[in-house]
């Protein structure tokens, strides 16, 4: 009898397991997680960091060079990484780019670290013979930049036997190329702290 | 030009409104994530600057400790589509019995309203949710 009523349940557990809905997905122990979230993984330089100040810096850039009556031409210089920690200081520009592109306030010319790429392409149009002098982007049309941005990221690390706070400091500044000027600036802080 | 008579006319509002009118205007711009236990969006103001919506809120922490919130806003355009992607999460640590204004600008024109998105590490449930709606990663 007991026998039979362990029989039963089983049974009935495998017939309601063939009924749940399967998720489309592949059998592993992988799962992925909010590209968004605040990471608090330890207080080393990380994703979070990285889109507060692409955030911080593209909205002030746009907001300043609102209202103009043409997009200004800007080109962007790489972020000196003055801290003790490797930072991809390439990855906060691209994402400062993206959103003040996005935003429709200016116009990006190609970067020193895009030149060869762009000289490359230009040559292999017109000089490679492959193709067509109607269709081929001409030599010498290249439109230079008014503006440059250009900046650094510091940090300042203080520890105890307790406690561990790093504090960085990431400076943005916008340049007329041609007065030499500084026309804005700008200037995001993040401090973190964690225990020991 | 409409726009700005909008936004100036919810200024006024939120400034001469009894104070119970004024938290059922600024929670029709909320979405709390739970219902924090000790920090209130307390102020809630607008405007435009050059094309762009601008806003600024005032954090307040009833607690007498320090307090970790997290926020961000979801911007939207006049027909309640949103405009822009969703924005990272931003920590703020308020110190104990605090107020603290946070202000943000729209990442684009085509912003014409917006919700705030609001997190309080410290809920009325015990420990905030694991399960995707949490706004941090351990």
């Amino acid at each position: 009898m007991h026998a039979f009523k362990l029989s039963a349940v089983a049974a009935a557990a495998l017939l309601l397991s063939a009924c749940a809905t399967q998720s489309p997905t592949v059998a592993g122990d992988v799962s992925y997680g909010d590209p968004k979230a605040v990471e608090q993984v330890t207080n080393e330089f990380g994703s979070t960091d990285l889109q507060m100040i692409a955030e911080s810096m593209a909205r002030s850039l746009a907001q300043s060079m609102a209202g103009q009556g043409t997009k200004p031409t800007v080109t962007i210089a790489p972020v000196k990484n003055k801290t003790s920690e490797y930072i991809d200081t390439r990855s906060i520009t691209d994402s400062i780019r993206v959103q003040v592109l996005k935003s429709g306030t200016m116009r990006f010319m190609t970067d020193i670290e895009g030149m060869q790429n762009q000289t490359d392409e230009l040559i292999r149009q017109n000089q490679s013979g492959l193709y067509k002098k109607s269709t081929t982007a001409k030599m010498g049309k290249m439109e230079g930049a008014q503006y440059r941005i250009e900046g650094n990221i510091t940090s300042i690390v203080k520890k105890n036997n307790d406690v561990k706070d790093v504090y960085y400091k990431f400076s943005l500044l916008l340049t007329d190329v041609e007065a030499g000027s500084i026309e804005w600036a700008d200037e995001k802080e993040i401090r973190k702290t964690s225990k020991r | 030009m409409k726009l700005k008579l909008a936004l100036a006319g919810t200024l006024l509002c939120l400034s001469v409104m009894p104070y119970a009118a004024a938290a059922q205007t600024i929670a029709s711009k909320v979405e709390e994530q739970g219902h924090a236990r000790y920090v209130q969006i307390t102020a809630l103001k607008a405007t435009e600057r050059n094309g762009f919506l601008a806003v600024e809120m005032e954090l307040a922490n009833n607690d007498r400790d320090a307090q970790q919130v997290f926020w961000r806003i979801k911007w939207l355009d006049d027909a309640g589509f949103q405009v822009w992607d969703d924005e990272p999460w931003k920590p703020v640590r308020l110190h104990g019995s605090a107020r603290q204004n946070l202000r943000a600008d729209a990442p684009t024109v085509k912003a014409r309203d917006f919700r705030i998105q609001f997190n309080a590490s410290d809920n009325w449930s015990s420990k905030p949710s694991a399960h995707g709606a949490s706004p941090y990663t351990n």
